[in-house]
């Protein structure tokens, strides 16, 4: 039986082989990573490092692969955020927050969504031009053009940055050498802490650093960070549509926490906010890590929606050389691989991190 | 809490009290209060108020509301997109005929072998009704858009993939590295790839398998990705429900002679998919939204539609009145039928 299988296997892979090497003969193709190297030719219209028409395919793909952990990183801690004080506001007793979230919870799980995508696009695109931009103290701006907010710079070098990371590093280390530092367990975030603020306060003093504004000129502004209404839509769809599931997550993990625990922390006398904090939430890590970690998996997969917004991320970077350069199979092949890698990355160390917190409620 | 004696009274004291019970309920109270003030009466006005029910568009684009007359001029556009009016009866039907096969997959009554038999009839009838080709008047693939489309897409993926799905979660199970290996790797594969990749790069690759000459129209390619995909989550769901069945249960058919084949399509196979049908049922309506991403390569269904519809030169600029109605639709259909399949689970 198993020998049957095999052999179907067999005679169905090479007959598929057959097939794809008639057709490649046919376009004159040939299977091959080189078109990596290849001249882009177009534009990207929003990325993090500047990218010429002339640079190779791998520079366009990995300009959008930053676009997607920028945008999914940033639509996942939105999420999180909506997600834990909804789910929380859930559980009250508050007829009214609970009819709201109840509301917009079901609103967003049952609309697609690509529907909510383009939704909040429409949104933005009717937002006002430039010249009757909504304004905020003169230094953030809400336009057609999308957000205009103040930009960190910094003029240093990067002898500053070693010495930064030489102070952070002696920080810690001072501090656990510290016999002072008795506080228990949240020792380690606090040294962590004041690490990264000795590290960040030589960074600041070191090098200059300046805060640029927006200046508005006639059909843009110049100076300050702009947040393109591609970028907003895209997080902001996706902050509401992963912070719904997020808060039902939540919600069912709170509940699955033994009726006996609130009813004993309440016994404690603590406030409601304390209960939640030290006796509830962290028992309720249990269950939701792993449906929390589905999650944010399902959000670095939804951001490849971007390409219905014109948003240039992993996934447009990649349509785009299957498009220009006619590789299907090497341009599918790279899909599946830069998208599967990230993801089993988050998974194993999700399930990591599951398997310490199960190992901390088995104690 | 239900009290004996509840009346309106009561039930508005209870309210009321929960609302100001404490300092914080009471700035809850007025937090919502003020949100529901920021967003209700803006939003009325666009859509009733201000609205425009009965004109011209030159009357809805001097107006501030929303302009409803465009969603009724382009209303049989949204449901039927290209199909040929004079034959609409065709897809009206099959729509009937497939939320009725919905409707009566929640009856746990039916449940058992002789569901899929309805459903395999019932699919059979709707696409012949919508593309014809016997007896009925033939219809070109094009043509077939709008809500349709979009049942099609969802109710006639899943099912195919139901098959495949069992085969890939039974054999997950097996001793056999030779076979659990690619089974575990096509489920997640085709879970961890976004479904617009998937989609996409079916649409581009299926060329590359297909002899010379032969080019299947965009909604062959978008099926085939679909029930691949529908494959992988429905072997997930499958895997669950054969998980739930205990081990003893196919010991004590072992004990009673049976083979290991027999072993589970007699008694293992029921129970399993007894749990599942939820899983599948929910999968279902997960997709009937996920087919809204065939308008990203270019298909004409619901949401596309839409789309289109306000790009039309006499009514442009009311996209987000036409949203708000697939919306609307997408939302109606979903929420009646997952909050029916909750109630299932919980039993």
């Amino acid at each position: 039986m198993k020998a049957l299988v095999l052999l179907a296997f067999i005679i169905g892979v090479l007959a598929v082989a057959a097939l794809v090497r008639e057709s490649l003969a046919r376009e004159n193709l040939n299977l091959s990573f080189g078109f990596l190297l290849q001249p882009i030719g177009i534009n990207i219209s929003e990325s993090l490092f500047p990218v010429n028409p002339t640079d190779p395919f791998v520079w366009l793909i990995l300009a959008g692969l930053a676009n997607t952990v920028r945008v999914s990183l940033v639509a996942g801690l939105f999420a999180t955020l909506i997600g834990v004080v909804v789910g929380i506001a859930r559980l009250s007793e508050h007829p009214l927050l609970k009819a709201l979230t109840g509301i917009y919870i079901q609103i967003i799980r049952n609309t697609p969504l690509l529907l909510q995508l383009i939704f909040w696009y429409m949104l933005f695109l009717r937002l006002p031009t430039v010249r009757d931009a909504i304004s905020f103290r003169n230094s953030i701006f809400l336009s057609q053009r999308g957000l205009q907010i103040p930009d960190i710079f910094w003029r240093g070098s990067s002898s500053v940055i070693v010495v930064a990371v030489v102070g952070a590093v002696a920080a810690f280390f001072a501090l656990s050498f510290s016999r002072k530092s008795r506080v228990g367990r949240s020792s380690l975030w606090l040294r962590l802490v004041s690490a990264l603020c000795v590290g960040v306060a030589v960074v600041c003093v070191g090098g200059g650093v300046g805060v640029t504004m927006p200046q508005k000129t006639v059909f843009n502004y110049r100076g300050g960070m702009t947040l393109t209404p591609e970028f907003m839509a895209l997080m902001l769809a996706q902050g509401c549509y992963g912070g719904a599931f997020v808060a039902e997550l939540v919600r069912g993990g709170l509940q699955g926490v033994p009726k006996g625990q609130w009813e004993a922390a309440q016994s404690l006398g603590i406030s409601y906010f304390r209960m939640l904090r030290l006796v509830i939430i962290p028992q309720s890590l249990v269950t939701i890590t792993p449906s929390l970690t589905t999650q944010y998996i399902s959000i670095v997969k939804n951001s490849s929606l971007a390409i219905a917004v014109g948003f240039p991320d992993l996934f447009w970077a990649l349509s785009s050389a299957i498009n220009l350069t006619g590789h299907a199979i090497e341009g599918v092949t790279l899909i599946t691989f830069l998208y599967l890698l990230p993801i089993l990355l988050a998974g194993s160390v999700m399930s990591h991190f599951n398997a310490r917190i199960t190992a901390r409620g088995q104690r | 809490m239900k009290l004996p004696t509840a009346t309106p009274g009561i039930f508005l004291l209870t309210m009321t009290n929960r609302l100001l019970r404490s300092p914080l309920n009471f700035c809850l109270t007025l937090f919502c209060a003020g949100l529901i003030y920021l967003i209700i009466p803006p939003v009325l006005n666009w859509a009733v108020f201000e609205a425009v029910w009965h004109g011209t568009a030159e009357q809805c684009r001097q107006a501030d509301g929303a302009c409803w007359v465009f969603v009724g001029a382009k209303a049989r556009f949204f449901v039927y997109g290209f199909y040929a009016p004079a034959l609409q009866w065709r897809p009206t039907v099959a729509m009937t005929i497939m939320v009725a096969l919905m409707s009566v997959s929640l009856l746990r009554r039916l449940w058992g072998p002789q569901l899929g038999l309805i459903w395999v009839l019932g699919v059979a009838l709707a696409v012949w009704l919508s593309l014809g080709g016997w007896l009925l008047r033939p219809i070109p693939v094009e043509m077939v858009g709008g809500l349709p489309l979009t049942m099609m897409l969802a109710f006639i993926t899943v099912p195919l993939g139901f098959p495949i799905g069992l085969l890939l979660a039974l054999g997950r199970r097996s001793d056999s590295a030779w076979i659990s290996w690619p089974c575990t790797f096509y489920v997640e594969l085709f879970r961890g790839t976004p479904l617009i990749a998937v989609l996409f790069s079916a649409s581009v690759m299926v060329p590359f398998f297909m002899p010379e000459g032969i080019t299947p129209p965009k909604l062959m390619r978008a099926c085939v990705a679909f029930v691949l995909i529908a494959a992988a989550y429905a072997a997930e769901a499958i895997r669950g429900g054969l998980q739930a069945v205990t081990p003893s249960q196919s010991e004590a058919g072992r004990a009673l002679g049976l083979t290991s084949p027999q072993v589970i399509r007699l008694i293992v196979l029921p129970q399993a998919l007894r749990h599942a049908i939820p899983g599948l049922v929910t999968i279902t309506i997960t997709f009937f939204k996920e087919t809204s991403l065939v308008s990203v390569i270019g298909m004409s269904d619901l949401l596309r539609a839409v789309r289109v519809g306000a790009q039309d030169a006499q009514w442009l600029g009311f996209d987000i009145e036409g949203l708000v109605v697939a919306g609307a639709i997408y939302f109606v259909f979903c929420y009646v039928f997952s909050g029916i399949a909750r109630k299932l689970e919980k039993r």
